[in-house]
């Protein structure tokens, strides 16, 4: 090995003041007659100096309050984040002892939120695994279900139709308080007509429309956009059921 | 080791990280913020010159430190918080990889997207923050500080995360080994080949730089 490749795989313990006093008297030994040598350890000196006299960077305000926040279970925020916020008016809704696994609930609010993004940037499969690191964290409480909701809409996106469905009867079942319950039905329907099972499509779409009134002109749009796609068989077979009256 | 964090006793307050973690431990929040306030700005200048990007440093940050408030029952003293710290940052990179691994599609090879296009975007910050600047007040050591923040991410991965843990942070050679779970002798190679690779990357610049701006 020469002087100078000996040097070179020694330069960061030299550095680093880590050479014993022999190895490093040596060392300068070398150095004091090699020009290349001292260029190479010259550099290294001025990258080092150089990059220290940098700045410290630092987070964004809004993350830099959100951390806090999530480190202080039972205090206000002043300025919350609007995630956050959302976190907070879930936790009003729930027991007191919700407020110990607050840090748990910021996490679940951020992969949600990264979740969403994945989605809207048509990252199916990342966006399906984040949501179920959500729901690792949440549970089955309500906000698995909120999870759980989205991921069935993310089997819907990708046809997985009975995998949506497994999950949506699941979620419609456990939870009939839930808030996206309408969505929730509306995606039964669109499972069911996926799968192919047109009649069982509108009667879901029926069920909809006989528990939120207000959806009745969604679900009549979605019947017609079904029997539209219909063959002349299978709406004659519904027509006969009595599924297609108006 | 001549600028390590100042793990046990050095602050104002005279708490060192490890009383401030347990007592975060015990549900003092006061003690988390004086922790976060010590270390956030070497944490971030971490994240951010190893990602290249605002957004993406921002993210990983919040889940470092959402991690360690989610993990302050389990914490052990080991005599470093800073390397502990650094540890949850270097799982939430290798979790944050593996991620957008699975996000990219197999035709765009080995070649890490996002350092590429973070690469491209941090220079062009840097570009327009050198025009804003008083170009009299610029040092020399500042313009080279600028292209160095640039170079790192053209070097692989493993070598510029050991040369950010060593001069952003400021931990010794022995606790980056710990934090990266490499060995301490290739520690030193990769630290080593990353000063290489920017002397390499930067030679026209430093071959601009006067005598005295060497040493």
């Amino acid at each position: 090995m020469s002087d100078c490749t000996r040097l070179e795989q020694q330069s960061v313990d030299y550095l680093e003041g880590d050479l014993d006093p022999e190895a490093r008297a040596e060392l300068e030994l070398h150095l004091a007659g090699c020009t290349a040598c001292q260029d190479t350890l010259r550099s290294y000196r001025a990258i080092r100096g150089a990059y220290r006299t940098g700045p410290e960077e630092d987070a964004s305000p809004a993350v830099a309050q959100a951390i806090l926040a999530a480190a202080r279970p039972g205090r206000r925020l002043s300025r919350p984040l609007l995630l956050v916020a959302a976190a907070l008016a879930l936790l009003v809704a729930l027991p007191v002892a919700f407020f110990a696994v607050r840090g748990d609930d910021y996490a679940i609010t951020v992969l949600i939120r990264r979740g969403d993004a994945q989605r809207d940037a048509g990252e199916l499969e990342g966006a399906e695994s984040t949501y179920r690191e959500a729901l690792a964290l949440a549970g089955k409480g309500e906000r698995g279900a909120e999870i759980s909701h989205r991921l069935a809409a993310l089997h819907v996106a990708e046809r997985e139709f009975e995998r949506a469905l497994g999950q949506l009867d699941s979620l419609i079942e456990a939870h009939p308080e839930y808030e996206g319950r309408q969505a929730l039905l509306l995606l039964r329907g669109e499972a069911l007509a996926g799968l192919g099972r047109p009649a069982q499509a509108i009667e879901a779409y029926q069920r909809v429309a006989a528990e939120f009134p207000g959806a009745r002109d969604e679900t009549a749009r979605r019947v017609r956009e079904l029997v539209n796609g219909l063959s002349a068989e299978e709406s004659e077979s519904l027509q006969a059921l009595g599924y297609m009256g108006d | 080791m001549t600028r390590d964090a100042p793990s046990t006793g050095s602050a104002p307050d005279g708490a060192s990280d490890d009383a401030l973690m347990r007592a975060f431990s015990s549900g003092d929040s006061g003690a988390f913020e004086r922790l976060f306030q010590r270390h956030r700005r070497p944490l971030f200048t971490f994240l951010l010159h190893h990602s290249g990007s605002r957004g993406t440093a921002d993210d990983l940050f919040q889940e470092v430190f959402l991690r360690l408030i989610q993990s302050r029952a389990q914490y052990q003293p080991t005599g470093s918080f800073r390397a502990w710290l650094f540890t949850i940052a270097h799982n939430v990179m290798a979790d944050d990889r593996r991620r957008a691994a699975l996000r990219t599609s197999p035709h765009d090879g080995l070649a890490p997207g996002r350092d590429r296009d973070g690469a491209e975007a941090w220079e062009e910050a840097l570009v327009s923050r050198d025009g804003r600047g008083d170009p009299v007040a610029r040092s020399h050591a500042g313009d080279l500080r600028r292209h160095i923040e640039a170079a790192l991410l053209r070097l692989p991965e493993a070598q510029r995360e050991v040369f950010l843990l060593r001069e952003r942070g400021g931990l010794d050679l022995g606790h980056i080994a710990e934090v990266t779970g490499a060995n301490l002798a290739t520690v030193k190679s990769r630290l080593r080949y990353a000063l290489a690779g920017l002397r390499r990357l930067l030679s026209a610049e430093l071959a601009a730089l006067p005598e005295s701006s060497h040493e």
